[in-house]
């Protein structure tokens, strides 16, 4: 009992948290809560696209970033982008470092104070960014 | 650069939330994984595939809350692939099997019933068999995701206590045939080096295998090889499919399915002609034979063996995409190099003729000398977290005793009798049914009690329609011990819910014989024991039934143990130091403690705990490395090839003519079909189709159509096909892709959907040496049903 | 004591002056903030009566356009509830006309 009244306290205080700040200012309704902020900027994809690799759309519409990644160290070795961003319901835009350590954690050690990205190219991760 | 539990709970909410906004901080996000909240750190190994990646499970409040990579460990220095890091996920998912489960006839239901229950009914089930139908009618598969400890036990009651060999496992279907060439080609089972090679190689040469999705830590360290190497390291890939696996390739050879085996004779061929081979190693270490007598013949029998297979007519044989003059580059570039490491997988060993397949790999390494020095190595990746370790070196098949000894050999049979305290003449001298007998004694009523473990032959068999009806039938009691249901435990009378990894101890060895243990970190769901306990219980009342001593005998040294930890050591120290003591897997030094001491585990022959903690043995076969090439010496040479099976301790280079496919396509099935794995699933996806990453990445199969093929045929991308053969037929969407050669399908066979289970269409056919199914190749046709469709992924309940 | 991370969007031509304004607001402590207006903040507060309080107030700044919450941890008062040192009213009243 005394366990599913706490669920219950945490669940409120969320949706404590996050209602109040949908009745503020009437006509703002983005309201940033975790999935749907990254989710909102994308368009929404039916159950079977979503059964569909990222990379099936993105060699098109971010084919830059795609090949950045395909040509990479990742790309060759199949560390495909949900490795990274998540699967469709927990995208991130940029990961959270932690995924990064599952493999890099020996790497990870000259790096206090700055994520991979600040310092090696984004999706390439190869060198330095200037 | 200590940060407080606040702080990094501060930070961890900062990142969360900057995260979704796609904002990059300016703070340190170091360590996080490693700052996760766990209460403790456990080290084991992935159960994932056959490489053996090291990794720690993060505990909190007794549940698996997250896994990362052992940097140290020489396996896989930290890395994981996806299935690595998210397999944790399973361990409490709702489909665990948790209680034992029973029905006397299989179109009931299964009933829930207690463990003393359940053991009584799987004895009594034995019981009746062996004294209706006789020790012969009663058998265990197994498989090469049980610990070492568990195929010991399994097969120790089976044949020291039932008394018969009818003990065979999956392995037969995955690495039989790299067994038969180890044994015909230098002697003694499993590689002589291991991954150590990978950095010191200047040319590898990967065939029958994708091993970018199949191995991809493994493959990590070969790309980087390359990638970091470009100009000096070689990479040669063969293999009729185009694969990810040939993005890091110089070469890519793609022959039609099955004409390896004229591919690398032209490559033997290439290194005669041209003189490219070593004389002192072949004079020092080398014999040649041909046939099944083992003939010894001269070299120039060989070369003239070999006449044949010019690169010309070679080239011709294969298909048309590889040049005479590609034969004689890779020759070249693997003779020459300082270091040429072979590695292949399923591609060759899933043959008809996989062991002279195996054979002609090693041909060449032993040709070139390109053998026990550094870079130089002949290595058979294998598929299973301990079909290398367990069931090849702990007696998990038919005709093998543990420690490599022969079923057939008297003495060899006495020294176990001996060891286990039983009877001589307690083992029967007769090798058991290997794996396709057994399932079509199954068929044949022959066998009327079977045990099935942590595996699933009715969904794994080739052509498997004909052996599932077999175990469906109610003339076979079937025991199924498992975590998960599937399509196997549709078959069952009775279900064993077990302990999954992580939540028992026990051993698993890798490709490179490297023993590495997984201890107890977290308690198993509900009900579901270690097997190891299973068996022992289950020895005791067979005892009784049976009225027989010796099988509680099997059992004795094992009483009163505690099951989680106390009981798998007992196990594994009678393994190791009465049972491996002086055979070419001495494992004596790799005891628990030392086993748990190591970042990574310890490489046979290990014989004693000092040598163990070095990490043993990383060459094989040569002195300074391996402590046995000193105590089994023979004369002064660097190199001794001690091993079981060659009496003159030599290496032998065989005569192996081209042979094709057991089914070759013709005008009414006129395409070849292969299959294989994608990265994110293993085997029949009973695991990584529960988690959701890994089901949603490749939610169902397709086949790879070459784009030639698919015009011809109309065949647009994601259309549905049927793929027919003279077994059976499925239907799957269509990948059109310049990946396979023209005139042949590819399909992934992880999908357990009644409609796209492609062993359905495989052939049956096995190898005469292994007995290993040529899962590989088959005659198919194609037929375009209709555009794309909706489908869904599908994994099997318990009901079906 | 409940720490929150919180996404706040500030209209973005003011997004210096809100998050210079948030910084001012106890327990409140601004990791970063984008030229779109979002502003990541962290609440680190005594209770999460505070806690929703201090959110009350971020919400009423000029300027503000809304705060969401991104992660939440409250571990200690749910352990206290547990124990029973924290009583905690029925959690959703006075929240049912949402």
């Amino acid at each position: 009992m005394k366990k599913l009244i706490s669920v219950l306290f945490l669940l409120a205080l969320v949706a404590g948290l996050t209602a109040c700040n949908a009745a503020l200012n009437g006509q703002a309704k983005q309201i940033v809560t975790p999935p749907q902020a990254v989710l909102a900027d994308h368009p929404t994809l039916t159950e079977q696209e979503k059964l569909l690799p990222c990379f099936e759309c993105h060699k098109d519409v971010t084919p830059e970033i795609y090949s950045d990644w395909y040509n990479s160290a990742h790309g060759i070795a199949n560390v495909k982008c949900y490795q990274c961003h998540g699967t469709f319901e927990e995208l991130t835009k940029v990961p959270a470092v932690d995924s990064c350590s599952f493999c890099h954690a020996a790497e990870m050690e000259h790096a206090d104070t700055t994520p991979c990205w600040a310092c090696h190219l984004t999706h390439k991760f190869t060198g330095h960014q200037k | 650069m200590s940060v407080t539990r606040r702080d990094f709970i501060k930070r961890s909410a900062a990142l969360t939330a900057a995260s979704y906004v796609g904002m990059n901080l300016p703070i340190g996000q170091h360590n996080v994984a490693q700052a996760v909240d766990a209460d403790k750190w456990v080290r084991g190994t992935c159960r994932l595939c056959g490489a053996g990646c090291r990794l720690e499970m993060g505990v909190k409040n007794g549940r698996p809350v997250a896994l990362r990579g052992v940097p140290k460990a020489r396996t896989n220095y930290g890395y994981l692939c996806m299935k690595g890091m998210l397999f944790y996920k399973i361990m409490q998912h709702p489909d665990r099997l948790v209680k034992p489960l029973y029905r006397e006839k299989k179109n009931q239901p299964f009933r829930e019933v207690s463990w003393d229950q359940a053991l009584d009914i799987a004895a009594k089930g034995f019981a009746d068999s062996v004294k209706k139908f006789g020790s012969d009618s009663t058998a265990y598969y197994g498989s090469g995701q049980c610990q070492t400890e568990e195929t010991y036990i399994f097969q120790k009651v089976m044949r020291g206590g039932l008394q018969t060999n009818n003990v065979e496992g999956n392995p037969r279907l995955c690495m039989a045939s790299a067994v038969g060439g180890y044994l015909t080609s230098f002697g003694a089972d499993e590689p002589i080096g291991g991954y150590d090679n990978i950095e010191r190689s200047y040319c590898i040469f990967i065939i029958g295998s994708n091993m970018a999705e199949a191995h991809p830590v493994i493959f990590r360290r070969v790309m980087r090889r390359k990638l970091d190497n470009p100009d000096k390291v070689k990479i040669i890939n063969a293999d009729p499919r185009i694969s990810p696996t040939s993005r890091i390739a110089d070469m890519h050879m793609q022959f039609r399915p099955g004409t390896d085996l004229a591919l690398m004779n032209a490559m033997a061929y290439v290194i005669l002609e041209e003189k490219l081979y070593n004389q002192k190693f072949l004079d020092d270490y080398c014999v040649f034979r041909v046939g099944k007598d083992k003939k010894q013949v001269n070299m120039a029998a060989f070369k003239e063996s070999l006449e044949k297979y010019t690169p010309e007519k070679a080239a011709r044989t294969c298909g048309g995409n590889i040049t005479a003059e590609d034969i004689r580059t890779a020759a070249r570039w693997f003779a020459k190099s300082q270091g040429t490491l072979s590695m292949w997988c399923m591609g060759i060993n899933q043959r008809k003729q996989g062991v002279w397949a195996n054979n002609l790999i090693h041909n060449l390494h032993i040709l070139t000398g390109q053998l026990c020095k550094p870079g130089a190595d002949s290595l058979s990746m294998t598929g299973q977290p301990n079909a290398c370790g367990g069931v090849r070196e702990g007696g998990g098949l038919c005709h093998i005793l543990p420690g490599h000894r022969l079923v057939k050999k008297e003495k060899l049979r006495n020294q176990v009798e001996d060891a286990w305290g039983i009877p001589r003449g307690r083992i029967p001298p007769k090798p058991g049914y290997h794996t396709m007998a057994m399932f079509q004694a199954v068929n044949e009523k022959k066998i009327r009690a079977i045990w099935i473990n942590c595996t699933s032959p009715a969904q794994s068999l080739p052509n498997v329609t004909p052996y599932r009806k077999g175990l469906q039938s109610d003339d076979v009691f079937v025991v199924c011990t498992d975590i998960f249901p599937t399509k196997t435990t549709e078959c069952a009378n009775l279900i064993l819910p077990t302990a999954f990894h992580f939540e028992k101890t026990g051993v698993y060895g890798c490709t490179e014989r490297r023993s590495q243990i997984t201890p107890k970190a977290v308690d198993a769901p509900g009900e579901a024991m270690p097997e190891v306990w299973i068996v022992r219980e289950w020895a005791l009342k067979l005892a009784k039934e049976l009225n027989d001593p010796v099988i509680a005998k099997c059992v004795e040294p094992f009483l009163g143990k505690e099951p989680d930890c106390e009981l798998p050591e007992a196990v594994w120290d009678e393994y190791t130091q009465k049972v491996t003591k002086g055979r070419d897997n001495d494992l004596r030094g790799a005891t628990y403690e030392v086993l748990k001491s190591m970042d990574d585990g310890v490489q046979w022959p290990a014989p004693t705990k000092e040598f163990a903690l070095t990490g043993g043995t990383v060459m094989k076969f040569v002195r300074g490395s391996d402590p046995m090439a000193e105590t089994l010496a023979k004369d002064d040479k660097p190199y001794q090839f001690y091993g079981p099976a060659h009496a003159d301790k030599k290496l032998w280079v065989w005569l192996r003519p081209y042979v094709g496919a057991d089914e070759e396509p013709d005008a009414e099935y006129p395409l070849y079909l292969s299959t294989g794995r994608i990265i994110d699933h293993w085997h029949t996806t009973s695991m990584t189709g529960r988690v959701p990453e890994l089901l949603r990445a490749n939610p169902y199969s397709y086949v790879e159509i070459n784009p030639k093929d698919a015009a011809r045929m109309g065949v647009k991308p994601n259309d549905m096909v049927e793929i027919e053969s003279r077994r059976g037929r499925v239907e799957m969407p269509a990948k059109v892709v310049e990946g396979p050669i023209e005139g042949m399908v590819f399909a992934y066979w992880h999908d357990m959907h009644e409609d796209r289970m492609i062993n359905k269409v495989c052939k049956d056919a096995y190898d005469p040496g292994s007995k290993e199914p040529e899962f590989k190749i088959c005659a198919c046709r194609v037929r375009r049903i209709s555009g794309p469709r909706a489908l869904k992924p599908y994994i099997t309940t318990l009901n079906g | 004591m409940p720490i929150g991370g919180f996404v706040v969007n500030a209209q973005p031509e003011f997004v210096n002056e809100v998050a210079g304004e948030l910084s001012d607001i106890d327990d409140v402590e601004v990791y970063g903030f984008d030229e779109k207006g979002n502003i990541v903040a962290v609440i680190d507060s005594e209770s999460s009566t505070i806690m929703e309080a201090q959110v009350k107030k971020i919400e009423g700044l000029d300027s503000v356009l809304t705060v969401g919450v991104a992660y939440l941890h409250a571990e200690d008062e749910v352990e206290k509830i547990e124990n029973g040192e924290l009583v905690i009213d029925n959690p959703f009243q006075n929240r049912k006309k949402h």
